[in-house]
């Protein structure tokens, strides 16, 4: 410690008011003040400082930290200032930086809960304070009856972000132990599937942590549907905020003026849902005024491959290196031939082959297909003007590099696949995709895992494969879940463990997920707060802080580099709280040796670490001793590991060159290594698609519409545009004491245009009732009267709307809860949310 | 010399307020944790630590017209003046500033009569009952005396806020404040000072850390002075008092004579 002023700044922690404090009653408070000094007394020795590094936890971000540590305090966290982090650099956000007060808050779950009386569900009334083994005994009497009966099917994991992102693999031996193929997340299909599907139909790969808009070199980026400086992912935002300035246009497309608008050059109020229609609208200009990079689309997209009238793929073979080869139109030699071997292979035109078939290639068909879509077309779908959307669409292909924004969130609308699919082909156009300046892929996005096919009594193939859902399996549909615990569809889910994640405000619909809840054999609950789901629960299992715990070797996603990084416990536990990992395998050992035995050995099957060497490291050194074992099988060097928290592999520049490597030789994760304008995934899947559906699966581009489109009949009627707010994530952080401090008034209220609101007698600051025309249900909140949305639509953050009695620091006047406004449905493809597909009636209260 | 300086950029700034939440964190850490402590007991603990007060701030300032809306991230904090109205307005002394530029207060010397945060035009200190002194911004000079950056710059993901020596001619405060055309110095048509620079477009200028801020929320309002002053009685009359209301009403005429 240096500086005498540091010193002074831990004197304040010990001042001790003294004697004056006994006059003081006898003075105004005033008064007192003028019997200074006051001297410190009684300090006591200081340890010296300690930074321990770590990963944030606040958000799904994972950003690396530094946590700086007194006498078994954490004082304070802050980014890698001494050690960039690829990630986010030094950099962390307000949640981040309110980590302590996570740490420290009062309303924390300090020890396990049970309550045996099942009719007191959805309250907080019953429960009573349990040992460790207590609780873990009950569980594995409960697992191992259900193990002998054969009922293991019925137990099942629902995980949140954190579970999904970092613990999943650790929590799925468990299931395996105990023999059920039921491990689900709410991130998936509530959160960024049906986004990252449409992504990965034209490049492979698409979830936010494995691809990345490369806002260093971007100059020219549309954002769409996201709102990057206000949900801060700081890897995103240390990124795009300190370019600012820099780029040549920001163009931000949202119903409502975000955080992100605020930093744009151009706001595009668009009609929520209809995206697509401007997207589609921009491939007809970029296509019709021949803006397009040719080049690009010759060398690494499929738009040369030959297709049959019936929009089907004209020949393929299966190469060597699992890659499709397809035909394309040889200019050159005026025939057909294989993809590689075309010296200038035609992007127009109909041809016939030498066997009698006619075929175009792909970009022929999408120019056909967009020839509709004219901007004045979209205008009346979208609201925005025919002449803007020209003037996007010419200087988004004449401004290089353009791109428009990955998105991260993607669950609102039924075209919501659609839509991004789109985005990633407007991409292509201008030749952006894996190139410097456009989307890349991460070091994640490359450290391609190898799929893995889910067992076939997975709940979620089960479901989908009866209601028609082609991507339920690989979507982890959290509405199969719900309709396996409600409706026992397809088969009955009675047991389940919800790990960090609070299914009653995320999944839609708050009564009917609580009902469902209701109808459970047992429901165990690991979380550190007291949360809506917690209510439910017959066993509340409390787990440590993200400050307080050891952690296995994780790989680093969302970063530009590939890294591996864990946490280091940076204070012991304060209170009677667990491991995630230590509870899993604590009850797979009250259930007996056998089971402990097999989650070793599964679990050094997942992360190809000696089951043994697994075994007695955790033994040993607890959860640090996995991370000990895979580091030491990994080679990674801990004294760095230790410093820093993460370890780079490779940097940025190798995973810039191993993206362009895969562009120029074709070996894209697609089914034909390149960049896919026709979808062959898509093409598969269309043959289960029932038909309703099609139009959702086509494997080129399609207008779908969004089931709300023109379905506002009234004023006081209105779509929803929904976000987060930038103190807070998800409905988790609404008990941090000093987040809900930073939260701006406004953040906490529905927001409906001036205009509109004066039509309904609704002042700024009013209560107001809001009713969901879907679920019926009507939900009190407060306006604000605002020129930053649409008339015709409201804007609301989803991070609020709790009812937990135990979160003492939630607000105290009424927010949306917004499950409350939605019901239990899901998008046509992969059994996902679509959290924006409603209607609201708003009155004053 | 030195003269630390920190610029804030507007057109930077994303509204995350990690900059707040870090200065609570590394400054007001002790006084949120008795909060959070005291709110908890309470049965109105969401207004106990709304009123929570910080050193700096970030306000969404909304403004225009559908659909040619705007939205700017004003920033409270102090603004380490030269001759500011804080030291001018302090009868013993405890407020200071240093020859770095840095105004301070010596914790010994301050009487709580709070003439200061009358006499700041910027809302930027508070009667602190925890550290029994008037509370502000320091520029984090404990941690710049171990070399590293105040605790807000140090976070701030849009690297918003910049922090250096004025005087150095090579540091990125000086060329910003040199090269920048859209820097903002409050005070500098009087004879307050300000050490805070704003990059500020022209059409946000007139609202860069304005004291009148246009959206007062209850907490600012909170620590206006006309209530407590009504609370004096007494003691307002002390000829201490009378020379700190002289040198505040100065310093606040010149204030107000500036801006117009």
């Amino acid at each position: 410690v240096g500086g005498s002023l540091g010193l002074e700044l831990t004197r304040r922690d010990f001042l001790k008011l003294s004697a004056v404090a006994g006059a003081g009653v006898l003075l105004s408070s005033h008064g007192l003040r003028f019997l200074k000094p006051v001297r410190a007394q009684g300090i006591v020795g200081e340890e010296k400082e300690r930074y321990v590094p770590g990963i944030c936890a606040m958000c799904p971000a994972d950003c690396n930290i530094l946590v700086r540590v007194r006498n078994g305090r954490a004082e304070r966290i802050m980014g890698p200032e001494w050690f960039p982090s690829p990630k986010n650099k030094n950099k962390i956000c307000a949640r981040g930086n309110s980590g302590i007060f996570r740490l420290y808050n009062p309303d924390r779950l300090k020890q396990p809960l049970i309550r045996d009386d099942k009719s007191l569900r959805g309250t907080w009334k019953g429960f009573r304070a349990a040992s460790w083994n207590e609780a873990y005994r009950r569980i594995a009497d409960h697992l191992k009856k259900l193990v002998a009966e054969g009922r293991s099917r019925e137990i099942a994991i629902l995980g949140g972000w954190l579970s999904c992102e970092v613990y999943s693999t650790y929590l799925f031996p468990f299931l395996r132990a105990v023999g059920s193929p039921n491990g689900l997340g709410t991130p998936t299909s509530q959160c960024f599937f049906p986004k990252a599907f449409g992504w990965t139909s034209v490049i492979g790969l698409g979830m936010h942590s494995q691809i990345l808009t490369d806002y260093d070199n971007v100059n020219y980026l549309i954002v769409m549907r996201r709102n990057i400086a206000g949900s801060i992912p700081v890897v995103h935002g240390v990124r795009f905020g300190q370019n600012l300035g820099r780029y040549k246009k920001v163009v931000v497309v949202d119903p409502r003026f975000s955080e992100t608008a605020a930093k744009a050059d151009e706001w595009i109020p668009i009609k929520p849902g209809t995206d697509l229609a401007l997207l589609l609208a921009m491939m007809n200009v970029i296509i019709e005024e021949k803006l397009y990079d040719e080049d690009y689309l010759k060398k690494y997209t499929n738009a040369p491959m030959l297709l049959t009238e019936e929009l089907k793929p004209y020949k393929t073979i299966k190469g060597k290196n699992g890659k499709i080869k397809y035909y394309v139109w040889d200019k050159a030699g005026n025939r057909a031939v294989l993809h590689e071997e075309a010296a200038e292979p035609a992007l127009e035109g109909t041809y016939t082959t030498e066997d009698e078939v006619k075929v175009k290639p792909v970009f022929e068909f999408l120019k056909e297909k967009v020839k509709d879509y004219t901007p004045e077309w979209a205008e009346n779908i979208t609201d925005v003007p025919a002449a803007k959307i020209r003037n996007l669409a010419r200087e988004f292909a004449t401004t290089k590099p353009a791109a428009i924004d990955t998105g991260w969130h993607g669950a609102r609308h039924a075209n919501e696949m659609m839509t991004w699919r789109a985005a990633g082909i407007v991409n292509a156009l201008v030749g952006s995709l894996l190139k410097t300046g456009g989307i890349i892929f991460t070091g994640e996005g490359l450290e391609l895992p190898k799929a893995s096919t889910p067992s076939p009594e997975y709940v979620s193939v089960v479901w989908g494969e009866k209601h028609h859902i082609p991507l339920a399996a690989a979507g982890m549909s959290a509405q199969a879940l719900y309709d396996a615990m409600a409706k026992g569809d397809p088969y009955p889910i009675k047991t389940l463990f919800v790990i960090a994640t609070n299914p009653v405000l995320n999944i839609c619909g708050r009564v009917e997920c609580g009902e469902a809840l209701k109808k459970l054999d047992m429901l165990v609950v690991i979380d550190i707060l007291p949360i809506d789901t917690a209510a439910y629960a017959d066993i509340i299992l409390p787990e440590h802080t993200y400050l307080e715990r050891d952690d296995p070797l994780f790989n680093m996603p969302y970063a530009p580099a590939v890294a591996v990084e864990t946490r280091f416990k940076a204070v012991d536990p304060l209170y009677n709280t667990r491991h995630v990992i230590d509870m899993m395998v604590g009850i797979l050992k009250a259930m007996g040796e056998e089971y402990y035995e097999k989650y070793w050995e599964y679990l050094g099957g997942e992360i190809n670490v000696d089951a043994s060497k697994l075994r007695e490291y955790y033994e040993r050194y607890g959860v640090r001793g996995i991370m000990l074992a895979q580091a030491e099988t990994r080679k990674i060097p801990l004294d760095e590991l230790m410093k820093k928290g993460f370890v780079v592999i490779e940097g940025e520049d190798e995973v810039r060159r191993k993206d362009l490597e895969l562009l120029e030789k074709g070996e894209l994760p697609t089914p034909t290594g390149k960049v896919e304008l026709f979808s062959l995934k898509l093409f598969e899947l269309l043959e289960g698609c029932p038909k309703e559906k099609i139009l959702y699966c086509l494997p080129l581009v399609e207008w779908a519409p969004p089931e709300i489109l023109n379905k506002r009949r009234s004023d006081d009627e209105f779509y929803v545009a929904y976000g987060k707010v930038p103190t807070m994530t998800h409905t988790s952080a609404a008990d941090n004491p000093m987040l809900q401090r930073l939260t701006p008034t406004q953040d906490y209220r529905v927001w409906i245009n001036r205009e509109s609101a004066e039509k309904l007698g609704i002042r700024n600051g009013d209560k107001i009732i809001v009713k969901s025309l879907k679920s019926g249900r009507e939900v009190e909140a407060i306006a604000f009267v605002t020129e930053h949305v649409r008339p015709d639509t409201i804007w609301l953050s989803w991070d609020f709307g709790q009812h937990s009695e135990k979160l003492r620091f939630k607000q105290d006047f009424p927010t949306v809860t917004y499950s409350d406004l939605l019901i239990p449905d899901y998008e046509p493809l992969a059994g996902a949310a679509k959290k924006a597909e409603i209607i609201v009636k708003i009155r004053k209260a | 010399v030195t003269r630390y300086a920190m610029v804030i950029d507007l057109n930077k700034c994303l509204g995350c307020e990690a900059c707040a939440a870090a200065c609570i964190a590394e400054n007001r850490r002790i006084q949120a944790l008795k909060t959070i402590e005291k709110a908890a007991g309470s049965s109105d603990a969401y207004k106990k630590v709304r009123d929570f007060w910080l050193r700096t701030r970030v306000i969404p300032v909304y403004t225009g017209k559908y659909p040619f809306s705007k939205l700017v991230f004003m920033h409270n904090i102090c603004l380490h003046c030269d001759n500011a109205p804080c030291v001018a307005a302090c009868p013993t002394g405890a407020t200071y500033q240093r020859p770095d530029g840095i105004v301070l207060v010596d914790h010994t010397k301050c009487i709580g009569c709070q003439y200061c945060v009358y006499a700041c035009p910027y809302g930027a200190r508070v009667w602190d009952p925890e550290i029994n002194a008037i509370d502000k911004c320091t520029f984090c000079e404990h941690l710049l005396a171990e070399g590293q950056p105040p605790a807000c710059v140090q976070t701030c993901p849009a690297h918003a806020r910049i922090f250096g020596d004025l005087e150095d001619p090579e540091s990125e405060v000086a060329r910003i404040v040199r090269e920048n055309k859209n820097v903002h110095r409050l005070g500098s048509d009087w004879r307050a000072k300000a050490g805070v620079f704003f990059v500020v477009n022209p059409e946000f200028k007139e609202l860069a850390g304005n004291p009148k801020f246009p959206d007062k929320e209850e907490e600012l309002e909170k620590h206006q002075p006309l209530y407590r002053l009504a609370g004096w009685g007494v003691f307002a009359l002390t000829v201490l008092g009378l020379a700190g209301h002289i040198i505040y009403w100065t310093a606040k005429k010149s204030g107000e004579e500036g801006e117009a």
